[in-house]
């Protein structure tokens, strides 16, 4: 799928979801925020969490289900999630943070946020 | 080392070195030559020591059935069949006696073992080092049903494999007369390629014919057959009294599906138009042995290639063009060409761009478009294919696409060296060996302190020990490293099936042939090294040198699933400090404790020379705590590898 389709399904996807960390109305940096996030998340993040952020394949111990922010053990606001990934979680979560930059991480953060079902408070 | 320790191994080598060559010459030496005998009190344990009658069995010539006289019985003809079509070996426990023994006697190399659970990882392994068909065979009922896992194992690596089991009398159908009956073929159902229970005598030749047509053309994948009594036993004196008695010749065919000329012209149009072009070589290309094609129809164009399956080494990971380190750069290619990619994986499985075009070479039309969509299928046979695009493809340099492998090579060494200095950083720490020390000081031992680094073929299996073992563990010739775990994913017949691997380097079979006498080396774990440690007998008993390298981590891998839930860890461990080094040394092996880099590299270094020099087996057990496979705890623990690519297990 080419970057401007992503970025136009996720632009949607943020305008249906008011609640979301995401912005009402996403301004070009943030869509860009997104689309960076998830070429980090296919290259670091799918092996546990799946490509949906789903962790379906339920191989690497019990990986959260990013979809669903119910299910998180460490928090859900933006800077809970940037801890976690930074710093890792739970038991087999490891530490990014020298791997990733801060500002990777951020944009990590933005795109788990876009996974989250519409019109979730 | 005490000197008691000293006299100890002293005397364990003695009985080794005894015992090794006790396969080839045991019987000349006898048993009184053995000299390992325990002192308990005033008991004397005998010696551990090979029967004579195994010696005996091993050198008596061929018997196959014949006609003349008594006639042959169904198992024979059976058995002259699968000698006429060369089947590798057989890799059974008793049970099945008429079928088994009349292959044992057609001439077929034959081994028999403790569980068939194993002996069929043998087979699969035999296998997967050499691209031949093998056999396992078990008793119908408990014998057959011990194989599952391996079958299903077996099915999903698509290995040519003739799973035989006895089963029961067709007169005794549905009456659950005797014992251990059975209905096996809708057992396998989903596990196997092609399956028949034969229920007429005078067919047995013709079922023959249809399981190794069905093992040696398009994908491979297990034939199961059950030999009703009736069957095995019946009398044949004449070949007219055998349905479709014909030869091989007549009843398959060795003809290979060539691609259309047109077809290649499309690819060679979409490859020359490519930027960064990518071949993914899959199991087809090392059952159809294209491996020479690979490369050269790779260097001709600069086309990047990652191999996948598990047999790995058909293209060498330390070539300039090979990506199998270097992930880095997968993302950048913009056409993948999937040859013989029998388990296909889906988008987003590969580490490619969504935008990446691809085509699919596949001896089998039907299965063209599944999965992945294409921008060009050809139906072909996978080395005719990389045959006839090496001849029509230009020659043509694509020096950035060079470039950028080369430098996501040195990116992810420099991973591997980072991950491998705080492996030794957390080993000093806590005094017990981390995964990453064992996979990375294997893999340097092999390239550096053994005498040809290519001769010995490694297996990886386990999980924590799999997953690092696998990133670390390098394959420079067709079938120079193994996957136990690929695509089905089991932890279990690791060690069994570099038993078979074993057998097959001893006999030079196929890729193999060269490397006769060279050990084989396996990194399990202690969870996965359960279901086969017992045919370590069996490895001493045939003279097959392995070397297995135990990751002891008191817990199944998994344990971190149990971190959140209450009352669920206790299920996921094992008692601390078990000794897997003594249980091989009951067992006849060598047996080798170590606790930090020091002592595994001397352990090694130790196996390996009495694999090498005396064809006696070790299992080193490397102490390790569970910790290590938490990425909070010691990062950055465990994780999936990226794909295609070192470590890859799915596809």
């Amino acid at each position: 799928m080419p970057s401007r389709t992503i970025a136009a399904c996720l632009l949607a996807l943020a305008l249906a979801s008011p609640e979301r960390a995401l912005a009402a109305d996403p301004g070009p940096r943030e869509i860009e925020s997104v689309v960076s996030g998830k070429a980090l998340y296919v290259q670091h993040c799918t092996t546990c969490h799946g490509i949906d952020g789903k962790a379906l394949i339920d191989v690497i111990a019990n990986a959260t289900d990013l979809s669903d922010p119910t299910a998180y053990y460490s928090g859900t606001r933006p800077e809970q999630i940037f801890t976690s990934i930074r710093n890792g979680a739970g038991v087999a979560m490891p530490p990014w943070r020298s791997q990733l930059r801060d500002e990777e991480i951020q944009h990590l953060v933005s795109f788990i946020l876009s996974l989250w079902p519409q019109g979730r408070e | 080392m005490s000197e008691n320790d000293t006299a100890r191994l002293q005397s364990r080598r003695d009985f080794l070195r005894t015992s090794a060559i006790g396969v080839g010459a045991a019987a000349a030496a006898g048993p009184s030559s053995l000299a390992f005998a325990a002192d308990m009190g005033e008991t004397e344990i005998p010696s551990i020591r090979l029967p004579e009658d195994l010696t005996t069995s091993l050198a008596e010539d061929p018997s196959p059935g014949k006609f003349e006289g008594r006639g042959q019985s169904g198992a024979e003809v059976f058995a002259n069949l699968c000698k006429q079509e060369e089947l590798a070996g057989l890799f059974c426990c008793p049970g099945n006696y008429t079928v088994i023994n009349a292959l044992a006697a057609a001439g077929i190399p034959a081994y028999g073992g403790r569980s068939e659970g194993s002996m069929c990882a043998m087979a699969d392994g035999f296998s997967r080092a050499t691209g031949e068909v093998t056999a396992t065979s078990g008793t119908e009922g408990p014998g057959f049903t011990n194989m599952i896992m391996n079958i299903a194992a077996a099915n999903a690596a698509r290995t040519p494999l003739l799973v035989l089991a006895s089963n029961m009398q067709i007169a005794g159908e549905d009456r659950e007369r005797a014992i251990q009956t059975v209905y096996q073929q809708p057992t396998t159902e989903g596990i196997k390629k092609y399956g028949k229970r034969l229920i007429d005598p005078k067919r047995v030749h013709e079922y023959g014919a249809y399981a190794f047509r069905h093992l040696k053309s398009g994908v491979p994948g297990p034939v199961h057959l059950d030999f009703p009594a009736e069957v095995s036993r019946a009398r044949f004196k004449d070949p007219g009294e055998l349905t479709d008695f014909h030869d091989k010749s007549r009843y398959r065919t060795e003809s290979r599906a060539h691609p259309i000329p047109a077809d290649v012209a499309r690819a060679v149009k979409l490859i020359q138009e490519a930027e960064r072009p990518l071949i993914v070589a899959g199991q087809g290309v090392f059952q159809r042995r294209g491996w020479d094609a690979l490369k050269r129809t790779a260097e001709k164009s600069d086309i990047a290639v990652a191999t996948s399956g598990p047999s790995r080494g058909t293209f060498p990971d330390d070539h300039r063009l090979c990506t199998m380190t270097a992930p880095g750069c997968l993302m950048s290619a913009d056409l993948v060409v999937f040859v013989g990619q029998y388990c296909m994986p889906s988008p987003g499985e590969y580490l490619f761009n969504p935008d990446i075009k691809a085509i699919r070479v596949h001896p089998v039309q039907e299965d063209l478009g599944r999965n992945w969509p294409l921008d060009l299928g050809i139906v072909s046979d996978e080395a005719l294919f990389l045959e006839m695009l090496a001849d029509e493809l230009p020659r043509k340099k694509r020096g950035p696409w060079v470039t950028e492998i080369a430098a996501a090579k040195a990116a992810y060494q420099t991973q591997l060296d980072e991950v491998y200095g705080l492996g030794l950083k957390y080993s000093k720490d806590t005094g017990y060996l981390h995964p990453a020390v064992i996979a990375r000081d294997t893999q340097h031992f092999l390239d550096h302190d053994a005498d040809d680094r290519d001769a010995v073929v490694m297996g990886i299996g386990g999980w924590t020990s799999g997953l690092f073992g696998g990133r670390y563990a390098r394959a420079n010739r067709p079938a120079n490293l193994i996957v136990p775990a690929y695509q089905y994913g089991a932890i279990g017949p690791d060690m069994a099936m570099m038993m078979g691997v074993c057998a097959a380097v001893q006999r030079g079979v196929g890729p193999q042939a060269g490397y006769e006498g060279a050990p084989t080396l396996c990194i399990t774990s202690d969870a996965g090294m359960a279901y086969s440690l017992f045919e370590l007998d069996t490895a001493i008993k045939y003279g097959l040198p392995t070397i297995t390298i135990v990751y002891n981590n008191n817990a199944w891998g998994v344990w971190p699933h149990a971190a959140r839930s209450a009352r669920s860890m206790h299920m996921y461990l094992f008692q601390e400090n078990l000794r897997y080094d003594q249980l091989a040394e009951g067992l006849g092996a060598n047996g080798e404790y170590v606790r930090t880099p020091q002592e595994f590299n001397t352990a090694l270094a130790r196996s390996y020379r009495l694999a090498r020099d005396e064809k006696v087996s070790s299992l080193i057990n490397c102490q390790a705590i569970k910790e290590f496979t938490s990425g909070r705890a010691y990062p950055p623990g465990v994780s999936m590898n990226p794909e295609p690519g070192c470590g890859a297990v799915a596809h």
